[in-house]
């Protein structure tokens, strides 16, 4: 299920994965160092040197390294570039053939970002309404809709909730013939541009 | 329908933290297999590091930041943090539409109620979900008064934008003196 709010749940995920794994290596030094760790492990002796004196590597070491660099370094990109997808992922969508004048008129295939562009003037078309934007994500059959509108701050918002819910997603379903699945709004409030506040 | 912060700005330090130290050790590590002068010199990274024993203060100092930093991350990974968006009530309606409004929109609905009291030149209100502190800076009027008519100004636009939780509206008044006219 494709989130709504990416990379929300990636960077709880890997903040805390890369926290755990600092906060126990940190706590395994300061216990390997004040000799804590001593009592449970005899083995363990804080007071030789962290490295052998005269170490040397094997060959191999400088490619496993540079290898290792290159693929953590790779996913670090990948995951700083997530932070600029602020939109759920859409998709392409193919809709059933369609019978026109007793023949096959072949498949009709739309982005769904096109289908939510339509619903999105839709909303747009409202009283008080500033901006909207839409998308729909998931299954053709059963997607789910994500809106997000702007409203004029003095607007009757339980009016244009129900407006959407009883006009804007029935036609958007009856259009694409989909069935009724998860819909959320996210609406935001500014002040509205044609009418002044002076006077 | 509820959204809470997306801890961008942590996740972008720490992605960036780690490219950058990628990036360090694979130019080192080719500049080394190319037999040149590596920009980190490992010879005296090692030895340095061979000269320490683990009971040593660094060493135990870089230990207990390591750990810090550990910390911090995974509390900043599993505090849910102030909502972004707060969820409304559900409106009647053909059908269910998870709706909700996003905090800057309903301190600045709220704000601007509140700068609606007569004698409030300007308003600012923080909420959490649970509960909006609302401060008001009024020219002129009496400090109790105007908190009244702040707080019943604000209780009446929440009501219509319609939060599923209504949030406790804490008022406070600055800027009067009381000053005799």
């Amino acid at each position: 299920m494709a989130s709504a709010t990416p990379p929300a749940r990636l960077n709880r995920t890997l903040l805390f994965l890369i926290g755990l794994v600092l906060l126990a290596a940190g706590v395994f030094g300061l216990l390997f160092g004040t000799g804590v760790l001593r009592q449970v492990l005899p083995g363990i002796d804080p007071s030789v040197p962290l490295l052998p004196a005269g170490l040397t590597l094997p060959e191999w070491a400088p490619w496993v390294t540079l290898a290792v660099a290159v693929v953590v370094g790779l996913l670090a990109l990948r995951w700083l570039l997530a932070q600029a997808r602020r939109r759920p992922r859409t998709s392409g969508w193919t809709l059933p053939s369609a019978q026109v004048a007793g023949r096959d008129a072949g498949t009709t295939r739309i982005h769904s970002d096109h289908a939510a562009d339509a619903l999105a003037a839709d909303i747009e078309s409202y009283d008080g309404v500033q901006r909207a934007a839409a998308a729909l994500v998931g299954d053709r059959r059963r997607p789910e809709i994500h809106l997000d509108v702007t409203a004029d701050d003095g607007a009757d918002l339980a009016a244009l909730r129900t407006r959407i819910t009883d006009h804007a997603l029935p036609r958007l379903r009856s259009a694409l013939d989909i069935e009724s699945g998860r819909a959320d709004l996210v609406l935001r409030l500014a002040e509205a541009k044609e009418h002044s506040r002076v006077g | 329908m509820i959204r809470r912060p997306r801890k961008s700005l942590a996740a972008g330090i720490v992605a960036l933290v780690l490219l950058a130290l990628c990036v360090v050790v694979a130019v080192a590590v080719v500049q080394l297999l190319l037999g040149q002068q590596p920009i980190v010199d490992f010879g005296v990274l090692g030895s340095t590091v061979a000269g320490f024993t683990g009971a040593d203060v660094p060493v135990l100092v870089v230990s207990g930041l390591v750990a810090l930093v550990g910390l911090v991350l995974v509390v900043v990974a599993l505090r849910p943090g102030t909502p972004t968006v707060f969820p409304l009530t559900p409106a009647g309606g053909a059908e269910h539409l998870d709706s909700g409004i996003t905090r800057r929109s309903l301190n600045r609905a709220l704000a601007d109620a509140a700068t609606g009291v007569d004698g409030v030149t300007k308003a600012s209100v923080k909420s959490t979900g649970r509960r909006a502190a609302v401060t008001a800076h009024a020219a002129f009027g009496e400090r109790a008064d105007l908190r009244d008519r702040v707080r019943s100004a604000v209780a009446q636009r929440l009501d219509a934008v319609g939060p599923a939780r209504s949030p406790r509206v804490t008022v406070s008044v600055t800027g009067t003196k009381q000053k005799e006219a």
